[in-house]
């Protein structure tokens, strides 16, 4: 079998303007993230305190924190550690999600009961309140956040998946391939999961905004990543104490969370409404 | 020679889930069903939405479990086989479904479509066998060969259920069911489409069971025809045969026949059809029935011979009221 | 005439879904109008209706002459008095007609309240009046149901009370049957039959079912890629179809009793609006072809109550 034809690939990653400039953006961002030791101007964890808390110059753009670090530079490090937690948790969480969601929406049944009620009784809490109980009992740093935000959002991708699953079930192609003989393993890898999977994955984009946000929030709690390493979170954390005479500590990372989610929303915005479009061209 | 297919009592109940204060109710989609259908010939099956007609279909080719019955295929009862000695069996006996449009996986090419039969039954073919193989379906079913890369989104109703059809053929089965493979398409493209079945069934020495709700259509296409009414045979009867039954006989009456010197006035059937969870205990068509007398609300009716091939299930038209032409069959 | 449609043109942007159609229906008279799917039937009730601007289209040329008045020239204020009041339509899925959340009783009444001016007392009384003879049983009762409660054949027999409430003089009933069994569609259509013939109403049948046609209609309309390529009386359209797609179209129906291997179809497929063939657009798939076919389109020609848009008819001769 062939992989998707990549003339409508780019298609859907095109689909409007605003949601293609997004992606060029989101790019930008994640190149900034990976080659962030070579671009940025200084070291993040190199403190001066004889130039603590300077306002934004040509030598410090974003200007510097309490310690004399460059803020720009630690935005720059900090959408490593904030892309990764974030991109690594929804990851983790999207593929137990599917795995789950597929066994309870294909099973039916008893199966479908019990995993459904275990997984379900994540969705009863809100999610930050939920990643904030996990990082409390698994103790602060990134590996925590990680699996904390992969467990607040399993729940979502464990009830989408499953109610493709269960739609496509009931589709007469897949009745057709069980006329053929197909065992259970050919009809979940090639009829459902390839039909199920697009819009997850659509949704999985659109959470990993909120998983940034989820992120931040526990880093400002002082549950995420430990200094030094700088996230957007802690920045902000250790920023608030300076609100007044140092805004610019908090502003930057403030304004580099909001830019992220707004772009992650348009552009997932975007592909959603191509894929509702090709999905139109199909039915017609 | 025994027939191709035998299929004797079968029965499915679904029952529904009872919930909390809400009582399991069983809806019997298929009961006590028995026929055969011999090597060659063309089994049509006929009657109103509902009454049970896809549910034998799948019943046949072990699609979902009865609840009761047997399905003689070839002499070996593939109702009571474990689900895992089923699937390579399958390749005898294929199915072509009732919508076009969704039985075909949108995210495959047609090519694709048509090579699923062959990896779904492990059957390994070179690039150069594959792509003379899709050839050979497609010309089969009068369709250009270049239409193997198109998506399913890009054919017609008629292309895709010609794709259908060749995907049926590919591995080569004694017998097709055919689930009303017209329903939803033009009366010129069904006309088509019926032309290549029955050229198709000629020339490859296919066994069809042909399921629709079009009287006039079944006459034309099968050598026998099966009449259901809620889940039960009601008649079975030859080509050619009238219809005996009231409710074939009402059938029949509803066509609208395309010929304008021929007009007449439809007798109504009034009543409503009867819902199958409640089941009558007498004849189910006894509220809508012209003929029906005391006994009919009592007991079921049987279905009886009248002669070798035309089957009755009624208790004033069965064998004993007979008309005269049928005595000497009998 | 009732109503007549004259040589109706149709865009939608740059598509013209409908080119030439010419139709009529009088009081008390059916009219069919065949065709395959996407021919352009439901395009041409639509345009009586007045529905294109809804729709995004307009009409470019032609007149619909309603009891003498143009309704192309009319405006939507007058139109809205008209649809659901003298002209009502019936769809082919009577769920997209029916509120699901409303008794059908009660959409029945706002119909008649509506375009007759009753209050909600007569209206009711008229409902169920109109509900019994629609030979819905128990009408009574079946007032207070909701749609889901009712089988398909009845929601349809709702639908056609429901148009008949505003009492129309001309009906129009695109595929009122083709989502029903043949018993039910039997009894709808009989139904409908009987209502033209005792109060006089014009009907306009939509159907792709050539039997349905044979027996109720007294004029057919038939129609292939948004265009009418042939319309007369019913039992001369049979009897000697004049257009070679009505030949074929006639072919193409299995009757009770045909001979096997009669049913062979119509090569080749209808084409798409995006992409008709230049000149007769049934030329690709017509096995009389003349060399003008391929040139220009052939004009509509009349001739003793017969019209026909063919080129082996020029001037009505064979
Ligand atoms: N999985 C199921 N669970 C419960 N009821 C079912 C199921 N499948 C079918 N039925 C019921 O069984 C009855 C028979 O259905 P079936 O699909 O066999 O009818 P049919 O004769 O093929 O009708 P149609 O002409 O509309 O295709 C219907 O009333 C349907 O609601
Ligand atoms: N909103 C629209 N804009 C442009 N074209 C349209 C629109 N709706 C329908 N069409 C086109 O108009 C043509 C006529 O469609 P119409 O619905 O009238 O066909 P029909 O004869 O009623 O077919 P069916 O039997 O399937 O109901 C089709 O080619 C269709 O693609
Ligand atoms: S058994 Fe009675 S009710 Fe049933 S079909 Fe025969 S006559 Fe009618
Ligand atoms: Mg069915
Ligand atoms: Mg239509």
């Amino acid at each position: 079998m062939k992989g998707p034809n990549p003339r409508k690939f780019l298609l859907v990653l095109t689909p409007t303007p605003l949601s293609a400039l997004s992606g060029i953006a989101l790019l930008v961002l994640i190149l900034l993230a990976v080659f962030a030791p070579w671009v940025s101007p200084y070291p993040y964890d190199v403190q001066n305190l004889s130039i603590a808390n300077q306002a934004p110059s040509a030598l410090h753009w974003f200007g510097t924190d309490d310690f004399g670090r460059d803020v720009l530079s630690r935005v720059i490090f900090g959408a490593r550690t904030s892309l990764s937690v974030s991109l690594i948790s929804i990851s983790l969480s999207l593929f137990g999600g599917v795995i789950i969601g597929a066994f309870c929406g294909y099973l039916g049944g008893w199966v479908d009961r019990l995993g459904m009620s275990i997984v379900d009784l994540t969705w009863f809490f809100p999610e930050i309140l939920l990643a904030l109980l996990i990082v409390a009992i698994l103790g602060p740093g990134s590996e925590s956040t990680i699996i904390a935000i992969a467990i607040a959002y399993l729940a979502q991708f464990t009830r989408l998946t499953r109610t493709q699953i269960i739609t496509l079930k009931r589709q007469t192609f897949v009745e057709a391939s069980l006329s053929m003989g197909a065992g259970p393993l050919h009809i979940m890898m090639r009829r459902l999961l390839p039909n199920a999977i697009a819009p997850v994955i659509v949704v999985a984009m659109l959470s990993t905004g909120n998983a940034i946000l989820l992120e931040a929030t526990l880093g400002f709690f002082g549950m995420g990543a430990q200094p030094p390493i700088p996230s957007w979170g802690g920045m902000m954390s250790t920023g608030s104490s300076q609100l007044f005479n140092a805004p610019w500590v908090i502003v930057w990372p403030g304004i580099f969370v909001a830019l992220s989610v707004i772009f992650i929303n348009l552009f997932g915005d975007g592909i959603l409404r191509a894929l509702d479009v090709k999905a139109r061209m199909r039915t017609q | 020679m025994t027939p191709l297919l035998s299929v004797r009592k079968l029965s499915r109940v679904f029952s529904s889930n009872g919930g909390f204060l809400r009582k399991k109710r069983q809806f019997r989609a298929v009961s006590d069903v028995s026929f055969d259908v011999r090597r060659g010939d063309v089994l049509g099956v006929v009657g109103e939405s509902g009454c049970g007609k896809s549910t034998l279909a799948r019943l046949v080719l072990r699609l979902i479990e009865p609840s009761a019955g047997a399905v003689m295929f070839d002499g070996q009862d593939i109702a009571s086989l474990p689900a895992g000695a089923i699937r390579p069996l399958r390749r005898h006996f294929q199915m072509v479904f009732q919508d076009p449009y969704s039985s075909i996986d949108p995210r495959l090419t047609v090519r694709d479509a048509l090579l699923e039969p062959f990896q779904v039954q492990d059957i390994k073919m070179t690039k150069v066998a594959a792509k003379s193989k899709i050839d050979a379906l497609l010309t089969e079913v009068s369709l250009p060969l270049s239409m193997a890369d198109s998506y399913q989104h890009q054919l017609s109703g008629g292309q895709k259920q010609r794709v259908g059809i060749a995907r049926a053929l590919a591995l080569s089965p004694a017998l097709v069911v055919l689930d009303e493979p017209t329903a939803s398409l033009d009366v010129s493209i069904q006309a088509q489409v019926i032309a290549l079945l029955q050229e198709l069934r000629d020339r490859l020495d296919l066994t069809y069971m042909f399921i629709s709700h079009d009287l006039a259509l079944v006459q034309y296409f099968c050598d026998r025809i099966l009449v259901m009414y809620l889940g039960r045979i009601v008649e079975i009867l030859p080509r050619g045969e009238l219809p005996v039954h009231p409710y074939t006989k009402a059938l029949m009456d509803s066509a609208f026949v395309p010929d304008p010197n021929q007009r007449r006035d439809i007798p109504r059937i009034y009543g409503e059809i009867p819902s199958g969870y409640d089941e009558p205990t007498g004849c189910a068509f006894v509220g809508r029935c012209p003929l029906a007398e005391a006994r009919c609300s009592k007991s079921l009716p049987r279905l009886q011979s009248l002669s070798e091939n035309h089957a009755v299930a009624c208790h004033v038209q069965g064998p004993v009221n007979v008309p005269m032409e049928f005595q000497n069959a009998l | 005439m009732l109503l007549s449609v004259e040589d109706l043109k149709i865009g939608f942007g740059l598509l013209e879904p409908l080119v030439g159609v010419d139709l009529g229906v009088d009081a008390g008279e059916i009219l069919g109008l065949v065709g395959e799917s996407g021919s352009g039937k439901s395009m041409t009730a639509m345009s009586i209706m007045g529905m294109l601007p809804l729709m995004g289209g307009r009409i470019k040329q032609g007149r619909i002459v309603f009891d003498g008045l143009d309704l192309t020239t009319i405006n939507e204020g007058s139109y809205r008095k008209l649809r659901g009041g003298r002209i009502a339509l019936i769809t082919q899925n009577p769920m997209t007609s029916l509120d699901p959340v409303v008794r059908v009783g009660r959409q029945i009444d706002q119909a008649s309240q509506l375009h007759l001016g009753l209050d909600r007392k007569e209206a009711k009384s008229r409902t169920i009046d109109l509900m019994d003879r629609m030979r819905i049983p128990s009408p009574q009762h079946a007032y207070d149901l909701f749609p889901h409660q009712l089988s398909g054949g009845l929601r349809q027999r709702i639908v056609i009370a429901m148009a008949l409430a505003g009492d129309p003089d001309l009906l129009i009933a695109d595929e009122p049957t083709t989502a029903l069994d043949v018993t039910v569609q039997a009894q709808i259509i009989q139904l409908l039959v009987e209502l033209v013939r005792d109060r006089g109403l014009g009907l306009i049948l939509i159907t792709h079912d050539m039997g349905v046609i044979a027996q109720t209609c007294d004029r057919v309309a038939v129609m292939y890629c948004g265009r009418v390529v042939e319309y007369g009386p019913v039992a001369r359209l049979f009897d000697d179809p004049r257009h070679p797609y009505t030949r074929a179209l006639i072919s193409c129906i299995p009757q009770l009793g045909m001979a096997p291997g009669t049913l062979t179809g119509i090569p080749g497929m209808v084409p798409s609006s995006q992409n008709l063939p230049k000149g007769c657009r049934f030329h690709p798939r017509c096995d009389s072809v003349l060399d003008n076919c391929r040139l220009r389109e052939p004009p509509m020609k009349t001739e003793d109550g017969r019209s026909v848009a063919c080129f082996l008819h020029e001037g009505g001769q064979r």
